[in-house]
């Protein structure tokens, strides 16, 4: 190509760019339009002409590496062409971060590294390019290669001022965190609040919702809207639109109003595209304000409705603490070959979940007592299974349920209509995890098994309808784990105050 | 076989060596990513593959696991066929007692249609007494006495709604998804999903009561695109159980057992050759219907339990009635058997004719329900059986606060007409939270104006209780992927316990 034609394309794109700045700065005029809204406007382009001198300087740089090879040689000569549009858009990019940076949205050291960088790959591609005409490969490609660099640098600090600074790794694979010298990632942050009482509401309920729906656009380095939300004297001091609260009155508060706005209303809050606050959280916000909006008031201190009751207590004991320590327990799946034997054996086998390594087993579908052969296959396996329904199972003679006494993560347990007595109960002393026991049906469960009953710390529901076990040894469980739901009687249906005659009401 | 999955076919015989290197080479490429991501499949799910625990054509009733730990295991449905009047059970509405017999507001029939209501109609209130029950103090009418005793075992939801007004269509919607013919049922998608922890029984049964079966036929309970395995199987509580399952006159079981195994191998061949699964599904069901010939007989047959749950559920063997099928759902949950639907037919409470009037044949129906539901509750609960088994009950809409008028003219009964705005559906077991209350209709019940749940969300809801994710649970179907809640539904997390 030649140069005076390349010339001519680089004068006419400087031009236009030059232009387009002119015609936009012509327009304000006579209007009452503040000129730096005008600054602002170009300057949100910003992130839209980044990603020209991104491509064109990166580009640049492969080709000069794919040129090293002989096929690819003739990418040589275009590589001036593409540094150059590479410059070009550098200038451009520059120049609108800048403007972009005057709304004072942004600040902080990211924004400083950012520009410094951002200047340096700018001046690295000048300088490459001066030293590609003069011919001095060694050099060119030093100085080409540094720029790309900074180029990288600046594009991830441009990145983590829009999307916040753990945008990029906060959802890395653990392995991956390792080799970058990361922290594993935290599966939960918030500490735990053991007394609801107590708590403070802002600091335990309201400043988590902020932090997570908020904060990434209102803090020190990313401030929309002069606001910010990651200090309290943020909330205190408001936004360019005036305070943003207004303390025991939601509804005037531009914090709520925000947050209450429909979803396509143009000034909804966290904006279209950002996950909305939910009901519940909304509903804590709501609570807070109307009650001063105080920063150190605790929950105890002020009112709360069922409502509100309700959403701070699955905060506080969330479902998954509840869950049953097995359920979140890792061990070695199991190898197929001792799986395949139980199904040949009429058992139906399955993971609990597609998430869980752990197994259920049950029973149901053969009317052959369970043999040497059955008990063996499930002992083998014993530590996998969390949930076992023998329900209605019958043994082969000479066999007991001592088998029972491998089975260290059980949880649920149907042993309903069979004939295990108070002696076999004993194998389920090393049990720690049980909440589900069904005993209903089988007969041979006297008092005698109270006691063991009683060692199960996690059981929840108990079912002895139809067992021998009597009414004191029913109170004496529930006395020592108030929290059992035990199902002992047989339910019966009665009809007490049913009149068939007072059937309709007199209106037709 | 179906043109697209013949194409699909064609397009695997003309595959080569070449393309299989290719999709080797890739599929390396993404494995080693995987393995350094640690993502794309969990360790769990690489062990249940492992196992043999993926889908396996060959054994399509086989059990499954869950996408995520489930609170259920089994659902019970008890659809009351016609749409019972929520007015007259659950909803309860003083205010419209004092509006009995005013003029309807124009305000309130602008803009809508309905399937008969003509002019303007009258407002008609709640027909019977209510009071409220248990703990939770759930209101209740007096035409449900036993069931009212289970008012802290179930969670009701006041402010369902639907997009149909019509029989047919409405129920298609609630029990398929889609108001329109050929997608699968509620039934099929759990067995698809689940498969069935007993293989001697099917795993989706469906018992029918009231005379008549639902106004949109069978294909309520059809698979749809799914492969017919997973159809729901009708079983009669009168006479054969199943129909043509018995040994014709004449013909032994053991002879009934080599035609088969000679059928399935000639089939086997078949399927070798052309490689469809629908010939995979025919082997396995001529299997499932000779173990069937033994184990259904016995499980359908009620004559063996004492006599006090006979008097419990109020049930008569030998004949054909919701009770009887009450008991049977229960025996049928114990069996393993995952998805057991009940009809029952003659809610249609217009009062166009006597069957039909609010203060007949609704009476009636609520008789022949009340006492045999009340008993599969408690009787689910006295055996440990309710912890992981769904019992949903509900109609596939609701009626109108107004009294209809059919023609324009006061009918000779009285009666309800269709409406889509508001109904009640209850919950029990299955992890949900019992004794609760769960919307909020108008003070005429006309219109829910507190958490509103549309049938997609009580789909959404009950896989969600049996551990499957309603989005993720797609079938492949002309091009597109497809699932029960099409592109709705969300979980209501608030009822779950």
């Amino acid at each position: 190509m030649s140069s005076i034609k390349f010339k001519k394309i680089i004068y006419f794109l400087s031009a236009f760019l030059l232009l387009n700045v002119r015609l936009l700065a012509q327009g304000s005029e006579g209007t009452m339009e503040d000129s730096s809204d005008l600054w602002l406007f170009i300057g949100r382009f910003h992130p839209l002409i980044v990603h020209l001198p991104i491509g064109f300087i990166l580009l640049a740089f492969l080709m000069e590496l794919m040129a090293k090879i002989p096929r690819f040689k003739h990418l040589e000569q275009s590589v001036s062409f593409v540094l150059s549009l590479g410059i070009l858009t550098s200038v451009g990019a520059a120049l609108f971060g800048y403007l972009l940076s005057l709304s004072g949205e942004y600040q902080g050291s990211t924004l400083k590294w950012h520009l410094y960088l951002g200047l340096a790959t700018l001046g690295l591609a000048i300088v490459a390019l001066v030293l590609k005409s003069r011919a001095s490969g060694t050099a060119y490609f030093t100085a080409l290669s540094a720029s790309v660099i900074c180029l990288t640098f600046t594009g991830h600090l441009g990145g983590n001022l829009t999307h916040g600074s753990d945008y990029l790794v906060r959802y890395m694979p653990n392995k991956l965190r390792l080799m970058a010298g990361l922290p594993p990632k935290q599966t939960s942050t918030a500490p735990k609040i053991t007394n609801l009482e107590e708590a403070i509401i802002f600091d335990d309920f309201i400043k988590p919702i902020t932090d997570s729906k908020c904060e990434s656009c209102h803090n020190a380095e990313k401030t929309k809207g002069d606001l910010r939300l990651d200090i309290k004297e943020g909330f205190l001091k408001g936004g360019e639109n005036g305070p943003s609260l207004a303390p025991g009155q939601p509804a005037q508060s531009e914090l709520f109003k925000r947050v209450k706005l429909p979803k396509d209303h143009e000034d909804v809050m966290p904006p279209d595209g950002k996950k909305p606050l939910n009901g519940d959280e909304i509903a804590l916000l709501e609570w807070w304000i109307t009650h001063e909006a105080s920063f150190d008031k605790k929950v105890g201190e002020v009112e709360i409705t069922e409502e509100i009751k309700e959403i701070l207590d699955e905060i506080v004991h969330p479902k998954e603490s509840q869950l049953n320590p097995v359920y979140t327990m890792e061990i070695e799946p199991l190898k197929e070959g001792l799986f395949k034997k139980l199904k040949e054996l009429g058992f139906s086998a399955s993971p609990l979940s597609y998430q869980s390594p752990f197994i259920q087993i049950s029973y149901l579908n053969s009317g052959i007592p369970l043999g040497k052969d059955h008990l063996n296959s499930l002992k083998n396996i014993a530590e996998h299974i969390a949930w076992l329904d023998l329900s209605h199972a019958k043994l082969e003679d000479g066999l007991s349920f001592d088998f029972l006494k491998d089975f260290k993560h059980l949880t649920k347990l149907h042993l309903d209509n069979t004939a295990i007595s108070d002696q076999e109960m004993q194998y389920l002393s090393s049990n720690k995890f049980l909440e589900y026991l069904n005993l209903y049906g089988a007969a041979g469960i006297s008092d005698q098994s109270v006691n063991i009953l009683n060692q199960m710390k996690l059981l929840k529901h108990l079912y002895l309808w139809q067992t021998s076990i009597s009414e004191s040894g029913k109170s004496e469980l529930q006395q020592a784990n108030p929290k059992l739901e035990i199902i002992a009687d047989k339910f019966l249906l009665t009809l007490e105050e049913h009149d068939d005659q007072t059937d309709s009401i007199a209106n037709n | 076989m179906n043109l697209f999955e013949e194409l699909e076919y064609k397009k695997a015989e003309l595959n080569t060596r070449r393309h299989f290197l290719k999709k080797c080479l890739s599929g390396m490429g993404t494995l080693a990513l995987g393995s350094l991501m640690g993502s794309t499949l969990s360790s769990c799910e690489r062990a249940a593959d492992t196992l043999g625990q993926l889908r396996d054509s060959s054994n399509p009733m086989k059990a499954l696991p869950s996408h995520f730990l489930p609170k259920a295991k089994r659902v019970i449905y008890l659809h009351m066929a016609g749409a019972p009047s929520q007015l007259e059970l659950f909803d309860y509405k003083p205010e419209l007692q004092k509006l009995n017999g005013l003029d309807c507001p124009p305000s309130l029939l602008e803009g809508k249609r309905f399937a008969f209501i003509q002019g303007t109609p009258q407002m008609l209130g709640p027909q019977f007494h209510f009071k409220q029950h248990g703990e939770s103090g759930a209101w209740i009418s007096d035409r449900l006495p036993y069931f009212s005793q289970c008012a802290d075992d179930v969670a009701f939801l006041k402010a369902m709604h639907t997009d149909e007004f019509n029989h047919a269509p409405a129920q298609l919607l609630l029990q398929t998804g889609s108001a329109r013919l050929g997608k699968p049922s509620m039934g099929s998608w759990v067995t698809y999903g689940l498969g069935s922890e007993n293989q001697n029984l099917p795993g989706f049964v469906v018992l029918v009561s009231g005379g008549k079966t639902p106004s949109a036929g069978k294909s309520i309970w059809g698979s749809g695109f799914l492969p017919t395995v997973y159809q729901g199987v009708q079983c009669r509580s009168k006479g054969d159980p199943v129909l043509y399952l018995s040994d014709p006159k004449g013909i032994s079981r053991a002879l009934r057992e080599k035609s088969i195994e000679a059928i399935n191998s000639i089939n086997k061949k078949q399927f070798e050759e052309v490689g469809d699964p629908e010939t995979m599904t025919r082997i396995s069901q001529y299997e499932m219907a000779f173990k069937m010939q033994m184990s259904v007989p016995e499980t359908m047959d009620i004559k063996d339990e004492p006599e006090y749950i006979h008097k419990m559920y109020g049930t008569e063997p030998g004949k054909s009635s919701f009770a009887n099928n009450c008991l049977l759902a229960r025996r049928l949950a114990e069996k393993g058997v995952r998805f057991i639907q009940l009809y029952h037919w003659g809610w249609d409470a217009h009062g166009a004719g006597k069957n039909e009037a609010l203060n007949h044949g609704f009476k009636d129906r609520c008789k022949e329900v009340d006492q045999p539901i009340a008993a599969l509750l408690k009787d689910l609960k006295q055996r440990g059986l309710l912890e992981d088994t769904l019992v949903v009950w509900g109609g596939e809409f609701g009626r109108t606060p107004m009294r209809e008028n059919r023609g324009g003219k006061e009918m000779q009964f009285v009666g309800r007409d269709h409406h889509l705005e508001a109904f009640t559906v209850w919950m029990a077991g299955g992890g949900i939270k019992p004794g609760i209350s769960y919307g909020e209709t108008d003070e005429i019940g006309y219109y829910g104006i507190k958490d509103r749940v549309h049938v997609h969300d009580l789909q959404a809801t009950i896989l969600h209780q049996l551990g499957l994710n309603h989005e993720k649970l797609t079938y492949h179907f002309q091009g597109r992927d497809f699932r029960l809640t099409d592109v709705h539904g969300h979980v209501l997390e608030k009822i779950i316990a």
